[in-house]
């Protein structure tokens, strides 16, 4: 069976999709309350408008349909902590630190020539003791806009 | 949709509802909770008339604990919910809605019912009892306002001694605060 993508709009925004997801537990805690009020309206069908138990059931019918209420109660309770759970991460989510790291240049030349440097030397000092000399390859690159590096083997 | 409109409403009705889906769905589970609390005070009620509630002590007992599991649930329920509020409004205070004043006094109504029917004349197991009246005197009392942290600040209790205030009960345990202070603060006889 071929697994496809449902056709719909594609959100590219990320708050859109945060904004999505909050209306989506908006949406499913709708569908609960309709289920508790179902189940408030069946005790009180079960008990009659004038209390008066129209089905005149036993005392273990009693038990046993506020046992089914209690097992739905049960249910519900646990899909509104799921809820509850689904909210709590997604509030976590950092929209402005996201939106910062997904717009940041992901490699740029003078960066990255930068950051090997400073790594290069901080091995050399630090971790394993050695100095530029103990080196015996030396090759110096040379990038298209014309800077140029040196790197040891 | 923006993040307003989830909260506020303040959009074209969406999906033909016409209200935003948090707004909607907050009022739609307090109104749920609170027919769900009227309905068990039905079946409390409704109960307690019949003959068989006077003679069958089998019964009474379980019917009594089935009672105090699902009133047990209601107060979950409703502190999940202010829980959610509690944290949108953290989260999004811009947007945030502003508390149902009127759901709120129909669901203290409905407690406050309960109250009234989960007596010793109704209730003869006293552990039983007091869980139920534990679970609802937290609903009002903690599990129902959202801005339960700022009202703390303005109301906060004086340090001393604890011992000498606290009211006591027969048998000299003393008394959790909520027991002396009634549903709405009001001193109870």
């Amino acid at each position: 069976m071929n697994s496809q993508i449902p056709e719909g709009i594609q959100h590219s925004s990320l708050k859109r999709t945060i904004v999505d997801l909050l209306e989506s537990i908006a949406l499913e805690e709708t569908a609960v309350s309709s289920i508790l009020r179902a189940e408030a309206g069946k005790i009180k069908a079960f008990v009659g408008k004038n209390l008066e138990f129209p089905s005149n059931p036993s005392t273990k019918e009693i038990l046993l349909f506020n046992e089914t209420v209690n097992k739905m109660m049960d249910s519900l309770l646990m899909t509104e902590w799921l809820l509850l759970r689904k909210l709590d991460a997604i509030i976590q989510i950092d929209i402005h630190k996201m939106e910062q790291e997904l717009s940041f240049p992901f490699v740029e030349k003078d960066s990255l020539w930068e950051d090997s440097v400073i790594i290069e030397e901080s091995s050399f000092n630090i971790e394993s003791g050695l100095e530029k000399n103990d080196f015996t390859e030396k090759e110096t690159l040379k990038f298209d806009d014309g800077d140029e590096g040196d790197f040891y083997w | 949709m923006g993040m307003r409109a989830i909260f506020t409403g303040n959009h074209v009705p969406h999906r033909n509802q016409s209200r935003a889906p948090f707004s909607e769905s907050s009022v739609q589970t307090q109104l749920a909770i609170c027919w769900l609390l009227q309905s068990i005070n039905r079946m409390i009620k409704a109960v307690s008339e019949r003959e068989t509630w006077k003679t069958n002590q089998a019964f009474n007992r379980i019917f009594e604990y089935q009672i105090m599991d699902m009133i047990s649930k209601v107060c979950k329920m409703q502190k999940i919910l202010t829980e959610k509020k509690k944290r949108l409004k953290n989260t999004y205070p811009d947007e945030w809605m502003k508390q149902n004043e009127d759901l709120d006094g129909q669901m203290r109504s409905s407690v406050e019912a309960a109250i009234s029917l989960i007596s010793a004349q109704t209730f003869k197991n006293e552990m039983y009892r007091e869980q139920i009246q534990c679970d609802l005197y937290s609903i009002v009392e903690n599990n129902l306002r959202v801005d339960l942290d700022e009202k703390k600040e303005e109301t906060e209790i004086p340090q001393g001694p604890i011992q000498k205030t606290t009211p006591q009960n027969k048998k000299g345990k003393i008394n959790p605060p909520w027991l002396a202070k009634g549903v709405f603060g009001v001193k109870r006889k």
